[in-house]
């Protein structure tokens, strides 16, 4: 904490000296003290106002005066005019002569011409009168305009129309010297700066006298400033002298005095309880870093059970499988056994008869030859059941082991979907369903017959347990086509079929929808591993609720 | 005059006295030019002072102000009657005037030609007449026709020496080569007719 301060005080100090050197370069203005500049300041801005106000007054008393001039040429030019329409009709131009030589006695006109317009032709301009006080020339009649003003440097320049009855019968022309115009601008100007000097003297010295008054409170606050600086105490006030706003800063200032005293305690108690409090973080986090350290070994040996009771799950999951094979195995096997049992039974009953009929002399040829025809017949019983009961063991033995083992091997895919099936007998026996077998009998594979198993006694019971679940006759289709390099598997039934919810789950560990009813939800799981990862292929599932469901596995040729 | 010629032809005219007869109609030739051109000369002046005086009858009215009473409306034309005046001067004036204006006010020529010395007769024949130009009259024509301007608020102009200050209120004169108009303001103040300032200051007065 005490380096960020430290860090953030050279900082401060960095930019004020890139600000000094930066004022420096700028010129003398930001050596010269506060004082000065007040005066400047004052001086400047006065004589910034007064030029500013004098070029607008100026600028506005020469365009009224020359305003004035204008409109007196008007007016002069429209009396003229009035009183030349009877000498232009009458063409009695010494009359107009004698008017414009009275005009001329007016201070400032330069010259003064009268046209008249010859009847017949608006433009058609002859000079009648003319009055010129010196070099002014007369405007050739073609240029003559019938109503105009110029302003020139030295002249102003009036045109105005003569009219009688509506019409234009002749042009009036006054030209009046500016000259006046511009005596009276020098005198104005003359007059501005002498009022402009005085004011900027008058400035001065207020300002000088003012400059007093408003340095003072600021040299007090610049002294506390300094004691604050050098002593680092921030116990010391600034002395308030007025009212006004330096008064106000003075305030505020020793406001900020305050704040920043309590500031300077808060953070000394704040770094104080800070250090504490990182001390004891420290331990803290020592302490909670252990804790963390022998849940996350909890955690790892958790998830390591969690894997290994996954795995022996779906270890059992086969051996249920299995199980159930056995037992299908069992009750096939059961009845061929009996049959021999039988057969062997009423044999032997029979061969005890021939034996006491023997032993006591009794018997007949007849009997002989009855029970050798018995015998026969029995043998033939035993021997056919014994020979069917032997085909099933074989049978079951290869699926039994596939389905216990991972071992690859050639096998046609047809015969083994058949001897899934027949493992599966004692299951479909009970019931009215159907399974149809579609699938090319020459297809021999090099595969993992144990997977196939798995995957079609899972799709089977799932169909019987689940899908079938309230139906009496469901059918079952296993469809295996090849298409190209790859076997289209798809098993379908006729079923309840499953919710959209289900469907995206269905392939979940351990999601089942008869939990306690004896599904273990690894079903679907085990199937879907075995043909993604054992098969190397993909499984789809499409269903909808009353619509059955379908199973498409896409795997590569082996 | 005896002028003796060197070419045998020249004397033998000179002997039958034929030269002389050609010399006499030589001499005649410029005497007859001047005479015709001088007659002519009289006509074209007679022509231009016809026009001028056309013209001044024509542009008092745009500096005439009449009473307001003697226009039955305000779109009423302003007429002017030229009493027994030449024919070359009615001509001009008639064709000068056509579709002319003065004072937002039509301009409407009329001739009038005076039968008698009866007031009341004049009266009937000048009524509606606002400016009068009358020239070769008898005094007591005159006289009739000045008494009824004055009562009727109609400019009279004269244009004879007779007439001047006496029988009419403006009245036309030639001095040298310029037309000029003299203004009876006495009989101008009894007629009741204002003539604008513009235009006095140039007029003669024939007041006394």
């Amino acid at each position: 904490m005490n380096e960020q301060l430290l860090e953030n005080k050279n900082e401060i100090a960095r930019r004020d000296s890139t600000i000094e050197r930066k004022s420096s370069a700028s010129g003398w203005l930001s050596s010269i003290s506060f004082r000065t500049k007040l005066v400047i300041h004052a001086i400047l801005v006065s004589a910034l106002a007064l030029l500013l106000a004098a070029v607008a007054l100026l600028n506005y008393d020469v365009y009224i005066k020359r305003q004035n001039l204008v409109d007196e040429a008007s007016v002069y030019a429209k009396i003229v005019g009035a009183n030349s329409t009877a000498a232009l009709v009458f063409e009695e131009a010494g009359t107009v002569e004698r008017l414009l030589q009275t005009l001329a006695l007016e201070p400032g006109f330069n010259a003064a011409h009268v046209y008249r317009v010859v009847e017949g032709s608006d433009s058609n301009l002859v000079l009648f009168a003319s009055y010129s006080e010196s070099s002014s020339t007369v405007s050739p009649v073609d240029e003559v305009p019938f109503n105009a003003e110029i302003i020139d440097a030295d002249l102003v320049k009036v045109y105005r129309p003569v009219v009688l009855d509506g019409e234009t019968i002749g042009v009036v022309y006054l030209e009046i010297s500016t000259a006046e115009l511009t005596e009276h601008f020098y005198r104005s100007l003359g007059i501005f700066c002498l009022v402009m000097v005085l004011a900027l003297v008058f400035a001065l010295v207020i300002s000088a006298k003012f400059q007093q008054i408003l340095i003072r409170p600021v040299n007090k606050l610049i002294e506390t400033t300094v004691i604050v600086t050098q002593n680092n105490d921030f116990s010391v006030r600034a002395a308030k002298i007025s009212d006004d706003e330096m008064g106000t800063l003075t305030d505020s200032f020793n406001s900020m005095l305050d704040t920043v005293q309590k500031h300077d305690s808060m953070r000394e108690n704040v770094e104080r309880k800070i250090r504490e409090l990182n001390e004891s973080l420290e331990i803290k986090v020592e302490a909670r870093t252990k804790q963390l350290e022998q849940t996350n070994k909890g955690l790892r040996n958790a998830l390591e059970d969690l894997q290994n009771a996954q795995s022996q799950l779906v270890q059992s999951e086969k051996m249920a499988s299995l199980g159930g094979l056995v037992a299908g195995v069992a009750h096939e096997i059961n009845t061929p056994i009996g049959i021999g049992v039988t057969a062997s039974s009423h044999l032997q009953q029979k061969l005890e008869e021939l034996k006491k009929q023997y032993i006591d002399g009794q018997m007949t040829r007849p009997d002989l030859e009855n029970y050798l025809s018995t015998a026969q017949e029995s043998g033939q019983i035993i021997f056919a059941n014994l020979n069917r009961a032997a085909e099933l063991i074989q049978g079951f033995k290869q699926v039994a082991v596939d389905q216990s083992s991972e071992i690859k091997r050639r096998f046609n895919l047809s015969e083994y979907i058949d001897e899934i099936l027949i493992s599966l007998r004692p299951k479909l026996k009970k019931t009215k369903h159907e399974v149809r077998v579609t699938c090319p009998e020459d297809l021999v594979i090099d595969s993992f017959p144990g997977a196939f198993s798995q995957i079609v006694t899972n799709f089977v019971v799932n169909s019987l347990i689940h899908g079938f679940d309230g139906i009496e006759n469901g059918h079952i289709n296993i469809d295996v086509r090849v298409q190209g390099s790859r076997i289209l598997f798809v098993y379908q039934d006729d079923g309840v079929g499953v919710t959209e919810d289900v469907r995206d789950k269905i392939f979940e560990p351990f999601f089942t929808t008869k939990r306690g009813l004896g599904g273990s939800g690894l079903g679907t799981h085990v199937v879907y591993n075995l043909i993604t990862q054992v098969l190397s292929g993909s499984i789809e599932c499409n269903s909808a609720v009353g619509g059955g469901i379908r199973f498409d596995i896409d795997l590569p040729l082996p | 005059m005896v002028v003796r010629y060197e070419h045998s032809s020249l004397l033998g005219l000179a002997r039958d006295g034929r030269l002389v007869t050609l010399i006499r109609f030589i001499l005649l030739i410029p005497l007859i030019t001047f005479f015709i051109a001088s007659a002519q000369g009289a006509r074209l002046d007679a022509e231009k002072i016809a026009v001028v005086k056309a013209a001044y009858i024509y542009k008092f009215s745009k500096f005439v102000i009449w009473p307001d009473s003697v226009f039955p409306s305000e779109t009423s034309d302003i007429q002017i009657c030229l009493v027994d005046t030449d024919e070359q001067l009615n001509k001009v004036l008639l064709l000068g005037t056509k579709q002319r204006q003065s004072r937002g006010r039509i301009i409407t020529i009329r001739l009038i030609q005076l039968e008698n010395n009866n007031a009341e007769s004049v009266g009937l024949k000048l009524t509606g007449c606002n400016l009068l130009y009358v020239k070769e009259l008898d005094q007591k024509q005159q006289s009739v026709v000045f008494d009824w301007a004055i009562d009727n608020h109609a400019l009279l102009v004269g244009d004879t020496r007779e007439t001047l200050g006496v029988n009419s209120i403006v009245n036309l004169a030639i001095e040298g080569q310029r037309v000029v108009f003299y203004v009876n303001k006495e009989a101008l103040s009894r007629s009741g007719v204002q003539i604008e300032a513009t235009l006095l200051m140039f007029a003669k007065s024939s007041n006394k």
